[in-house]
């Protein structure tokens, strides 16, 4: 079994921390951000990113075809 | 989803991307309750890093002020427009992003109890308004917004989140669908009648059989179906809204001519329960409930119709979507990036095994907390003892899903299973290390 290798730390605190490189000081609510664009992507145009999020939609194939999965009928 | 195989529901425009793009038959959710799952969708961590544990304080019954995400955690939205993007919220947004920058907003904290008299909040490059009451089924009004806001011209690129009310409680459906179904036939689940059985629910523990989320008995006040035909009906109506929404957006896509220049993502925030053992909602982790759909339409990356079975997980949303527009990656992120699985192959090392975790409790719905393993095979459900609840045992499901996909045959305490117990046991405790959940039992 294996799963991503993250580095650990004693808190959630101290772990969102560790990115300090990335979030610490950042001016959220700041409309000049551009410390990360310069770094990457540098001279492509990015795709635009449409992200759809329904609420509380399932998948209905998950146990299709398979056994002792029946459904009873009315 | 027609596309996921369902035979009442026709779902013609996600199919489309479907067709057109990757689906991903085993995407699931590390937590399946509303603001938790958005919060990991926003920062593609954990609920016990992101700190938004449950749903509560998330709406107006609680106290209205919404479920926040500590500020030092930044939110996909932030990120990418460190990175050049102009972000726009159409919708749900459901946690309080209203302390974030967007370059727009129309949308909600919480959930809506009346869908067609919405109560949104509107933001324009930074500059808040007043929550105004609008009028119109809230979906489809939100997504003309967003249909307008991608016909304006921008200089940077853009990330547009449209993000849907529907289908959840309490399932109003727009006027055109109305007679959606009528004398349509809907199938019952095997297990609908579990609760008449002797004994009642066999071979589940009481934490499934005490769970407050029962069709036709539970009363917790504006959103508890009376029968499995009218829930079925009214969920799969708000489904039809969901796709009818997504066509409207990837037609003004195609007819601006951007269609394949954009990356489509097409997921839930959680799956949900439609009468498998009685049960409504989601909380618990039975595959009704965590798995959801996730397609991606992106033709510079993905082969039209390819199917991947790699599990992918929430919390891999941020990091796909950071690869795909060339972002840094934050080493705080805690799930891993799809696009090697969106490009046909997948990595040897793989995730193979991943956590679940559920914490709100008692609330209305009674579902205990619990955390989980899923491997490709097997699952294990803990529902372990809380202090202030010293009565409630501790309980645990297992499953061979490859033998029992519909989790009908709980292997748990069979001596045959007790190696495999210890061992998934000490999984969950090593994914708990590696992913610093630090949560108690008593759940903060």
């Amino acid at each position: 079994m294996t799963s991503p290798k993250v580095e650990v730390a004693e808190s959630r605190r101290t772990f969102l921390k560790a990115g300090a490189g990335v979030l610490s000081g950042l001016a959220l609510a700041q409309p000049s951000l551009n410390s990360l664009a310069s770094s990457v992507g540098q001279g492509a145009r990015k795709p635009n990113i449409v992200f759809f999020l329904s609420e509380g939609m399932r998948r209905r194939d998950e146990l299709r075809g398979q056994r002792d999965y029946s459904y009873a009928q009315y | 989803m027609s596309c996921a195989g369902n035979a009442i529901i026709r779902t013609p425009n996600i199919d489309r991307l479907a067709r057109e793009g990757m689906t991903f038959q085993n995407a699931f959710v590390v937590n399946s309750l509303c603001a938790p799952s958005r919060a990991t969708i926003y920062t593609g961590m954990y609920s016990h890093t992101t700190g938004v544990l449950d749903n509560a304080h998330t709406t107006g019954e609680f106290n209205g002020k919404g479920q926040t995400i500590p500020k030092d955690i930044p939110l996909l939205s932030d990120l990418l427009r460190q990175a050049g993007y102009e972000v726009a919220m159409f919708g749900r947004a459901n946690i309080n992003v209203e302390d974030r920058y967007w370059d727009y907003y129309l949308g909600f904290k919480g959930w809506l109890a009346n869908y067609n008299k919405s109560v949104l909040r509107e933001c324009i490059a930074g500059q808040w308004t007043a929550p105004k009451v609008y009028d119109g089924y809230v979906d489809d009004l939100v997504t003309e917004r967003a249909i307008a806001w991608i016909k304006q011209k921008h200089e940077k690129p853009t990330c547009t989140f449209v993000w849907f009310n529907a289908p959840h409680a309490p399932f109003y459906r727009p006027r055109r669908l109305l007679d959606l179904y009528n004398g349509v036939k809907i199938p019952k689940p095997a297990t609908f009648d579990d609760d008449l059985k002797n004994p009642p629910y066999p071979g589940k523990p009481s934490a499934v059989a005490l769970a407050n989320n029962k069709i036709g008995t539970t009363v917790i006040g504006g959103d508890d179906p009376r029968s499995l035909e009218e829930l079925v009906k009214d969920h799969y109506a708000g489904v039809v809204d969901n796709d009818d929404n997504v066509g409207s957006v990837v037609k003004e896509l195609e007819k601006n001519g951007s269609l394949d220049e954009t990356a489509i993502i097409f997921s839930s925030d959680h799956g949900f329960f439609l009468g498998e053992w009685r049960m409504y909602d989601k909380r618990l982790m039975h595959e009704p409930s965590i798995r959801v759909p996730l397609i991606v339409r992106y033709p510079a990356l993905v082969k039209a119709g390819t199917l991947s079975g790699s599990m992918a997980l929430n919390i891999d949303f941020v990091p796909t979507i950071f690869e795909i527009a060339g972002v840094e990656r934050p080493v705080t992120l805690q799930g891993r990036s799809l696009v090697p699985l969106l490009k046909g192959g997948t990595p040897d090392d793989w995730r193979k095994d991943w956590l679940y975790e559920y914490f709100e409790f008692p609330q209305l719905e009674h579902v205990r907390p619990h955390r989980g393993i899923r491997t490709e095979r097997y699952k294990l459900i803990h529902y372990y003892q809380l202090p202030k609840y010293p009565k409630l045992p501790e309980e645990f499901e297992l499953y061979d899903l490859q033998h029992d996909p519909g989790e009908l045959n709980n292997l748990y305490g069979k001596p045959a299973h007790d190696a495999l117990v210890k061992q998934l046991l000490h999984r969950i405790d090593e994914l708990r290390k590696e992913t610093h959940d630090h949560t108690t039992n008593g759940m903060t």
